[in-house]
């Protein structure tokens, strides 16, 4: 437990003095490795990894919906999907912050990340905002925390991470995360109503849309829900019927939601031979950013599983006799903490392989859990000091600072921990969709 | 310039090319692997008849993908990393410190190296072929094998053109996980 407690401390260090993350804990994994076996079985086992992570099959989902979700960006469907929340929620004070909300929420059903939701809804939604005089703090803190829906409502990338690193069902952990998904959208409205109540001027009425307008603007959104209907309807076998008979795995699923991202972007025109290019060479670097975080990640869980980290943490527990309720409190709060140093992925990766086998010691569902670490890490997301999201809408809104940023975004990162306490208190708002659909 | 700077210059170029170059194959590769996703999909629907290979020329491709952008992405110092302290950081000089990290990276990164060169020379001796494709297994491993090393290079590239204050790749590849 003293080596894995060590190596957790050393990736810590090598990550804040600028080592990319996945090499921090690569090297770390290799040497801890080392020194409880030998270095030729250490390099034996790296070497491996390396070569077969890279050919599971399982992981090729990841690659294809980063692609889906960069063609649905480029397609330009975000511009309709806001055009139609503005339509019938813009006049309201706060309307454009709240139309912004839904339209990052509707954005996610067919985008897995929450950066390429924010980096999308703050090129269509904050020009709008600033259009009718909304104060920075609140059109910038709905962007980015409306961004960080992407990775909770399916689908979503972190979320077939989860799933492939513990082997749970991605089709359960997909459906589980839709009610969350909804609480934080309906949290998200509220605290811009809480906003907009303590301060009138944030968020001035936008114009009123007239009835046809309204229907019309409506007609804009068939592609977004084609593409869910597609992608989502096929995973759960909704589409095996005559003479369709689809049903996808994930995989397929992610092949077909970037081939009819594709074809229907080309279709309204919206993309040509150098976007679709531009498209595939940043979903393949993107990729491979992932897959080395993923090595780094397995190198060095391989470590921490050999120096017994996770059958001594549970030894611990039950020799104390701990409240398992309180052990999840605990690591919720490490999560909390760490989300304040590491970006997502690489939180995530680092500490599912210790605490994941301890949650089931204890009883807990995964599906479950891994909405939990999801949410937690979707705070993480905006919160200070590292906040990926809001350094995403930094680089479009150059001309704000990012205290201003991280001011705005506190409002949601609040309701974000309410709803965090309604899921660790009811796992009922994330399990019952899955026990009734599968 | 001296010679070395030259030759240090030139080198880095060289790999630039190469590392764009394998960037578009690995576009390529992902284009592809969507394609015959698709197609799979296709017919088995309408023509009850999938493509038996598809597993295996997905996962290649996956390979393909990975490895073939790895070059770009460490050229242009791409990887993610913290930044929590690089403005306190960058204050006391850091960038030249940080590019002996990346060259001591690069150095590191041969010991995993030399044991993939195993892998590939022992799957070469034994002759495995896949199962649907009969593809021999040493071509992917010597893949990732030649790809890896080209990532190495471009670690020690990249680290000598920090330590000199520059950039070795000036129009990095952009990303969003």
């Amino acid at each position: 437990m003293i080596a894995a407690t060590v190596g957790f401390i050393a990736v810590l260090v090598l990550s804040l003095l600028r080592v990319p993350i996945a090499i921090a804990m690569g090297v770390v994994g290799v040497l801890g490795y080392a020194a409880e076996t030998s270095m030729t079985a250490s390099l034996s086992m790296s070497a491996r990894l390396i070569v077969d992570a890279s050919q599971d099959y399982g992981l090729t989902v990841i690659p294809l919906f980063i692609l889906m979700g960069l063609f649905v960006n480029k397609g330009g469907m975000a511009d309709e999907l806001y055009a139609a929340a503005y339509a019938f929620i813009g006049h309201l004070r706060g309307g454009l912050a709240m139309a912004t909300i839904l339209a990052c929420g509707g954005f996610s059903a067919i985008s897995g990340s929450s950066m390429a939701t924010a980096a999308t809804m703050s090129r269509v939604a904050m020009p709008q905002m600033r259009r009718f005089g909304y104060r920075d703090t609140l059109s910038t803190g709905a962007v980015a925390a409306g961004g960080t829906l992407g990775i909770l409502i399916p689908p979503s990338v972190i979320l077939i991470i989860y799933g492939l690193m513990t082997e749970t069902s991605i089709g359960k952990l997909f459906l589980a995360g839709i009610i969350p998904g909804l609480i934080g959208i309906g949290l998200y409205l509220l605290a811009v109503v809480y906003v907009v109540w303590r301060d009138p001027t944030a968020g001035p009425e936008g114009e009123r849309s007239t009835m046809a307008a309204r229907l019309k603007s409506l007609k804009g959104i068939w592609a977004i829900l084609l593409l869910f209907v597609l992608v989502i309807g096929g995973l759960y076998g909704m589409l095996d019927i005559w003479p369709l008979n689809l049903t996808f795995a994930p995989t397929e699923a992610a092949g077909i939601g970037a081939t009819g991202a594709l074809a229907i972007s080309l279709l309204r025109r919206q993309i040509g031979l150098r976007e679709i290019w531009a498209a595939l060479t940043e979903a393949a670097t993107t990729t491979a950013s992932l897959f080395m975080i993923l090595i780094g990640a397995w190198i060095f869980s391989n470590f921490v599983n050999i120096a017994g980290l996770p059958t001594s943490l549970q030894g611990l527990i039950g020799a104390w006799g701990t409240s398992p309720y309180l052990v999840i409190a605990i690591i919720v709060a490490i999560y909390l903490v760490l989300g304040c140093v590491f970006e997502s992925l690489s939180m995530m990766l680092l500490t599912v392989p210790v605490f994941f086998p301890v949650i089931m010691g204890l009883g807990f569902d995964p599906v479950w859990f891994g909405i939990v670490v999801v949410v937690v890490v979707e705070i993480s997301m905006i919160t200070p000091p590292i906040g990926l999201n809001v350094f995403i809408l930094k680089r479009v809104v150059e001309d704000v600072s990012t205290g201003t940023i991280f001011r705005g975004v506190t409002p949601f990162w609040v309701v974000d921990l309410i709803r965090l306490a309604i899921l660790l208190g009811i796992p009922a708002a994330s399990l019952w969709l899955p026990s009734v659909l599968f | 310039m001296t010679a070395i700077a030259f030759v240090v210059r030139a080198f880095t170029a060289m790999l630039r090319l190469a590392a764009g170059v394998s960037a578009q194959v690995s576009a390529l590769g992902l284009l592809i692997l969507m394609m015959l996703t698709f197609a799979d999909v296709f017919c088995r629907s309408v023509f009850n008849a999938p493509i038996e290979m598809t597993t295996e020329l997905s996962r290649l491709l996956l390979m393909v993908v990975v490895f073939a952008s790895l070059p770009r992405i460490t050229l242009g110092n791409q990887h993610v990393s913290v930044d929590l302290l690089a403005g306190i950081l960058n204050r006391f000089g850091y960038a030249r410190i940080e590019g002996a990290i990346m060259i001591g990276t690069g150095v590191l990164l041969t010991w995993p190296l030399m044991k993939i060169h195993v892998l590939a020379a022992r799957a070469m001796r034994y002759g495995d072929r896949t199962e649907f494709l009969g593809f021999p297994v040493f071509v992917a491993t010597w893949f990732v094998l030649i790809f890896t090393a080209l990532t190495v290079l471009c670690f020690l590239a990249a680290g000598i053109a920090l330590m000199a204050g520059r950039n070795a790749d000036p129009e990095p590849a952009g990303g969003l996980t």
